[in-house]
């Protein structure tokens, strides 16, 4: 038994209930019967239903019971998004199981939660290399390359997957993501529609068609998409991630928190989840309860520069422009070519009434965004005028 | 339009209300936003012929085009629009007259500032006049109409600001 988007002389698409994901676990039960030198290869399907008084197992099954409950339960924990416990545990497999296609697109998707990107590719690009007939897995390897930017590397993926195999749903996704990253959202939605149309059931193209009509602002038919996700995967965190930025967006916050909060409920060790929600309520005048959870952000991910951004601007609007400091100081070594930290520096500096450091922050900010040259303009204008000012008032 | 531009706009003439004063029957305002340029809008009464969009929210708006034919539609090409822009059809006040001769394909009837500082139009309610076809023609054809607006005030993820790093991108949304 195979993965039924894996290999190419797959038959016509049969639409089935089956979710994407479980249908990969069938590889590691060839791997498994490989195993049994001794016993003659086990198919699980042709195997007598289990007699009442079982015989003794055999030393070569009992193996394969024993590895297969591992990667079921390294996948039940992933599923509840408990990912360094799944990751410890896919970990503990022999090396020539881990070694596998299946194992390593769960690793990669265990990563890819924790926002690990560059784990994460390394655990895809490696399956790709070992089973280079996998699609089913290849839509969260795209997103990954287009999470990191990587527009070489996804544009080989979606040539390679299209190649491969044209009427994936898989491969229609990697595609959509690749003209997504490009900024053609038109033309990426197109292709997640493709995806929809030859798996209907496919909760993640749905939600990727949602964030591309949210990156074009049309906040109904995003909402419709997500909404349309969570028909299908009620556990599928991202389409509820996406209802609450779109209310975010729309000034909703309630509503954001209420969604925003639902993600969190499925997927608890999210560090993102927990800043956007800290943003939520920060934006719905609760500067405690938010600077609550953007701790548990930071708790969860000392990476997160998100996070510690957000709470610096908390801190800003509570006034409390020393911690503001700290925080933005420890940021800026994090993240030193970052201009809109430099900006809030600025920012800071100007409020505790140190202009010589507010002008040497802003002129950074120019420096590294120059997109956003016209505010920093401004804001550098009104500090000379109060210098200025201040110098007159001296005299 | 040139691929950078097509990177910095976005149609949004689908979120407007769309009506027209005049129409003969099967050439209305579906048959001027089909995509299609063999069919048009042709209108059926007294000048001037109007276009109206209307907006649910306060729109930036960049570049409004049409597309003519010249060739084709001879007398009922329009020769002199006028742009008005309000938020009812009761405070419209005109922002632009674009003057045609023998147009043909798309034409960019009106066009943003040139100063990249300068404050965009905002609006609820644009209204496209048709004041004077070519050869005095009375009605006019027009084959297609396109609304565009800018990119960079859009698709931000959680409002945030565009950050430059890619540490930072990582974090700021999910997928």
């Amino acid at each position: 038994m195979r993965c039924r988007h894996d290999s190419r002389p797959s038959p016509p698409y049969t639409i089935t209930t089956q979710s994407p994901c479980i249908c990969g676990s069938a590889v590691p039960v060839r791997r498994s019967s490989r195993l049994s030198t001794s016993a003659p290869p086990t198919d699980v399907h042709a195997m007598p239903p289990p007699s009442p008084r079982p015989a003794p197992p055999s030393a070569a099954s009992h193996a394969a019971l024993q590895l297969l409950e591992r990667l079921a339960s390294g996948y039940h924990l992933l599923c509840q998004y408990k990912c360094r416990d799944a990751l410890a545990v896919f970990h503990s497999l022999p090396e020539r199981q881990k070694k596998t296609g299946w194992v390593l697109c769960q690793l990669g998707r265990a990563h890819f939660e924790m926002v690990q990107y560059a784990e994460a590719l390394q655990a895809f690009e490696l399956a790709l290399k070992i089973e280079p007939h996998r699609l089913c897995g290849m839509e969260l390897h795209s997103t990954i390359l287009w999470h990191l930017k990587r527009e070489v590397g996804l544009s080989y993926l979606a040539k390679r997957a299209l190649d491969f195999e044209r009427n994936s749903p898989y491969a229609c996704c990697v595609v959509g993501n690749c003209f997504s990253l490009q900024k053609e959202h038109d033309t990426a939605l197109k292709f997640f529609q493709r995806a929809i149309q030859l798996q209907p059931d496919f909760a993640y193209a749905y939600t990727l068609s949602g964030h591309e009509y949210s990156a074009n602002d049309d906040f109904e038919k995003a909402t419709a998409c997500y909404r349309s996700a969570i028909r299908f995967d009620e556990r599928h965190y991202n389409a509820w991630y996406g209802l609450g930025n779109i209310y975010y967006r729309q000034e909703k916050y309630d509503f954001a928190e209420q969604h925003l909060q639902a993600a969190l409920k499925i997927n608890p060790s999210s560090s993102p989840l927990y800043c956007y929600l800290g943003m939520a309520l920060h934006a719905n005048q609760k500067p405690e309860q938010a600077l609550n959870m953007l701790a548990t952000a930071i708790d969860l991910d000392q990476k997160n520069p998100l996070a510690r951004f957000q709470k610096a601007q908390v801190l800003l609007s509570m006034d409390q422009h020393e911690l503001a400091l700290t925080e933005l100081k420890t940021l800026v070594e994090m993240a030193p070519k970052e201009g809109s930290v430099y900006q809030m520096l600025g920012k800071v500096y100007k409020k505790l009434g140190d202009h010589s450091n507010a002008m040497v922050n802003l002129t950074r900010a120019m420096d590294l965004s120059p997109k956003d040259a016209q505010q920093i303009k401004a804001a550098i204008n009104n500090l000379e005028k109060e210098d200025n000012a201040e110098e007159e008032e001296d005299l | 339009m040139s691929a950078a531009s097509h990177l910095e706009q976005r149609e949004v003439g689908d979120q407007a209300i769309w009506s027209l004063s005049t129409a003969k029957p099967g050439n209305g305002v579906e048959q001027l936003r089909d995509d299609n340029i063999d069919t048009y809008w042709q209108s059926d009464g007294p000048q001037p012929h109007l276009i109206n969009i209307q907006f649910h929210k306060r729109m930036p708006i960049q570049e409004i085009s049409i597309y003519t034919e010249f060739k084709l539609d001879e007398s009922y090409t329009p020769s002199k629009l006028s742009i008005r822009a309000g938020t009812t059809f009761h405070d419209l006040q005109e922002i632009h007259v674009e003057e045609l001769t023998e147009p043909s394909g798309w034409v960019t009837i009106l066009r943003a500032p040139s100063d990249a500082n300068a404050e965009l139009l905002r609006t609820h309610f644009i209204q496209v006049a048709i004041l004077a076809n070519h050869q005095n023609g009375r009605d006019t054809h027009i084959r297609q109409v396109k609304v565009y607006t800018p990119r960079r005030h859009m698709g931000q993820h959680m409002s945030l600001p565009e950050f430059n790093t890619i540490a930072f991108q990582q974090y700021a949304c999910l997928r």
